[in-house]
């Protein structure tokens, strides 16, 4: 019995001594990462830096060291968020902030990011949410040269939504208030469906995409009034200088919105017309379509435009009837009303963005490019003078469902 | 055929080739193939080269197939010396080894590099490298059947969780990037062929398998099965990531999967960032692929009399090791890949070929004699 004694103990040890290695071993882990020693970011603000950074003097700063003269230096804003106070805090009571901010001044992007190391903790960028950009800088510099290093960097996540702001992007970080401002802003854009302004948001893959196929496109802009964050207007990027090159008006983004046809919601105001007081069309659905119609060497689109809604706001006079005739009356004025107010407000875009842009950023080449390739490959150099040339014709439809809990004696046709 | 008809419980069913050959495949390529073909072709048809491609590899696996049921019981590193004479199978194998110790380094170095830039970055790659390769010797110990259980227990999961994430990209897909439909022809399509066939590479497992088939027959419905579920995984991200993310910016991510479900989030459920599950089930697949070239090198050590495999698992991971340290940078890795295309082109053509040839002859000088 001597040697199977022999066996098991020797089975004990090794067994014990198995064990043993695994729990030195598998608790190191040289990735840990202690979270209360990282600045954990939720936003990044691009800015041009001030005059006087730009000079050598001006550039020998706190952050800085001796950097030579360059115009175009960068000035970055980190939102660094405290988890202590902001998962200690019920909203609004605390006199804190739940989060500082730093700046930091350079030349490039990463430069920048490892500059914050020597201040504070390096920055956690894995929850980023939000990349502002000053439209100073945006003028000036190309955004695939400024987002080269968030896109490449496997730190920021490609999911970062990119804004562009009317003044200095930092100054939106600092808004009146306690709440995050990223987090702010993001429960913002979640108002999409309510609003025609609020545009559809571009991620940092989105935008890149956009980039590098050369399309124009509308970013969201943001503005600070009187200390308040505000969702502004449109920009509109060139996808051939990769620059800002314009903001679209009220109207003219709710034309956009109804040439894009992506929306889920929104409001069509038709204003006094012909002494007829004004009412409101709530958009349940909107589709439209773009089809590029080729003839010979001439290019021209035709816009395909439905909508499905309702009236939700009347101030002409109140009617209660139950001849049919005056309902389908009544129904037939408020269509050919609304399809007006629509058409006008599609032209007022279709001229900017022909005649004052030359940007084509409701996606005219890409239904080029999928139905007619060869044509398509043919105008590409030239596409910026084409679209501004190309007769663009849109046809409306709309359709009014109901009339919200106001009974008009309404019956399905 | 339940397990009471089967007396050695290392025979394997169909089912169970058809799941170590799609195992054997999937690997690398469901992070680069989208962009190696957005690269070559410029145009977003790639969905039609990956089928192509595999109906290609389904008819070079089924010719392996086909010379392995000659010699029912034996895979082709026990028969080839019979066949060749062992000086020349020793020199095919040899240039075979060298071949498959290329695909286990490239397949590993790759897992590295990924694993560094999005999970662990401060572990050392030689690390990771050296626990993978123990994973798989422990494995590579326990015989074909043991490798079976795994991958039977590891595809089902892969192709669960990768087509949820396909299917939580709709988020941000748009079926316009993937259109105009063979918009410039098929020539774009004729250049797409190669590095989607060249993504198959794995089946010559199939060189094995036959051989521990009770039936090596019912080889070839397992190698259309195993084929049409990588066609289905390739061609679905293709489709996914193209729709993603554009064809031009396909170009511009290296590892585009990763990208694309990296780019959308979801609020309101469980989880909102899906990278990680990817991760997870993208390091098995490597794990299986490497596992099954270390299998098939330690099986061709055979004719080189190494009898028993235990010695040889180990002797060859200092090589692999060595080979898969050597390339300092990811572009390094990608453009080592170039030059075992030779190398994948005489293990799958220029083989069998040889084999069929040698049969000929043998059955005419049996005649004559």
């Amino acid at each position: 019995m001597k040697p199977n004694c022999k066996l098991k103990l020797r089975r004990h040890l090794a067994r014990w001594s198995c064990l043993l290695l695994a729990s030195l071993v598998l608790p190191g882990c040289w990735d840990a990462r202690m979270i209360n020693q990282l600045s954990i970011t939720s936003g990044v603000a691009l800015d041009q830096a001030p005059p006087e950074l730009m000079t050598e003097e001006g550039a020998v700063g706190r952050n800085n060291g001796n950097l030579p003269q360059n115009p175009d230096r960068l000035q970055v804003t980190f939102e660094i968020i405290i988890p202590k106070i902001a998962s200690g805090m019920p909203s609004g009571s605390s006199t804190v902030k739940p989060f500082t901010n730093i700046t930091v001044t350079g030349d490039t992007m990463h430069e920048l990011t490892r500059r914050i190391a020597l201040e504070t903790n390096p920055i956690f960028a894995e929850h980023a949410k939000v990349i502002l950009i000053s439209r100073q800088l945006a003028e000036k510099v190309d955004l695939i040269r400024l987002l080269n290093m968030f896109y490449r960097d496997e730190g920021y996540r490609e999911s970062c939504v990119i804004f562009l702001t009317e003044s200095d992007a930092k100054s939106v970080f600092s808004v009146k208030g306690n709440d995050i401002p990223t987090d702010t802003i993001m429960s913002i854009a979640d108002n999409q469906f309510r609003s025609t302004r609020v545009l559809p948001l571009l991620t940092l893959q989105k935008t890149m995409e956009k980039l590098t196929n050369g399309t124009s496109f509308v970013l969201q802009s943001l503005n600070v009034y009187n200390g308040k964050l505000m969702f502004h207007s449109g920009a509109v990027i060139d996808g051939a200088t990769k620059r800002f090159t314009g903001y679209m008006g009220a109207l003219e983004m709710q034309g956009l919105a109804w040439l894009h046809g992506k929306k889920t919601g929104g409001l069509v105001r038709i204003p006094e017309f012909e002494g007829k007081p004004s009412f409101v069309y709530e958009v349940k659905k909107m589709t439209s379509r773009i089809i590029p119609v080729v003839n010979g060497d001439q290019i021209s689109f035709r816009v395909q435009i439905r909508s499905r809604g309702r009236i939700s706001e009347d101030w002409r006079p109140l009617q209660i009837t139950e001849n049919k005739l005056d309902i389908e009356r009544l129904l037939q004025d408020s269509r050919r009303d609304v399809e007006r107010e629509i058409r006008l407000m599609t032209q007022k875009t279709l001229d900017l963005i022909q005649r004052k842009y030359q940007t084509d950023i409701i996606g005219c080449s890409n239904e080029l490019r999928i139905h007619h390739p060869q044509v398509w490959a043919k105008v590409k150099p030239q596409w910026k003078r084409i679209f501004a040339e190309a007769p663009i014709t849109v046809d409306v439809s709309v359709d009014i469902e109901d009339f919200g809990l106001e009974n008009m004696q309404l019956q399905k046709r | 055929m339940g397990p009471a008809a089967n007396l050695n419980p290392d025979d394997l069913s169909p089912t169970q080739v058809a799941v170590i050959l799609a195992n054997a495949i999937l690997g690398t390529g469901i992070l680069t193939l989208p962009r190696l073909l957005a690269v070559a072709m410029d145009t977003p048809d790639g969905w039609v080269p990956i089928m192509i491609g595999g109906l290609i590899v389904i008819a070079f696996a089924s010719w392996l197939v086909k010379i392995g049921s000659r010699y029912p019981g034996q895979t082709f590193f026990d028969y080839s010396p019979t066949l060749f004479g062992v000086w020349l199978s020793r020199l095919i194998v040899g240039v075979m080894i060298v071949y498959f110790v290329c695909i286990a380094a490239y397949e590993v170095r790759v897992l590295a590099e990924v694993v560094d830039m999005f999970l662990l970055e401060q572990t050392p790659k030689s690390v990771i490298i050296i626990t993978m390769m123990c994973v798989s010797a422990y494995l590579v110990f326990g015989g074909i059947g043991a490798i079976s259980r795994m991958c039977g227990l590891l595809l089902p999961l892969t192709v669960l969780v990768l087509f949820f994430c396909f299917a939580l990209s709709m988020k941000s897909f748009d079926a316009n990037n993937l259109r105009p439909v063979l918009g410039e022809g098929v020539y774009p399509v004729l250049k797409g062929i190669w590095p989607s066939a060249m993504n198959f590479l794995g089946f010559e497992i199939m060189y094995i398998l036959p051989g521990r088939m009770k039936h090596p027959k019912k080889a070839y419905r397992a190698v259309w099965y195993g084929i049409i579920i990588v066609v289905a995984v390739y061609s679905f991200s293709y489709i996914a990531v193209i729709g993603g993310l554009s064809t031009e910016a396909t170009k511009t991510v290296t590892w585009p999967l990763i990208s694309l479900i990296r780019s959308f989030e979801y609020t309101g459920i469980l989880f909102e960032r899906f990278d990680s599950f990817l991760m997870a089930i993208w390091i098995m697949q490597i794990y299986t692929a490497f596992m099954l070239f270390h299998y098939l090198l330690v099986s061709s050590l055979k004719v080189f009399g190494v009898r028993r495999p235990y010695g040889g698992a180990f002797a060859v991971l200092p090589v692999i090791y060595i080979l898969a340290m050597l390339p300092r940078s990811t572009f390094a890795i990608l453009s080592l890949f170039r030059y075992v295309e030779y190398l994948f082109l005489f293990t799958i053509g220029v083989v069998p070929a040889l084999c069929m040839v040698m049969n000929w002859i043998r059955r005419r000088s049996q005649h004559e004699a």
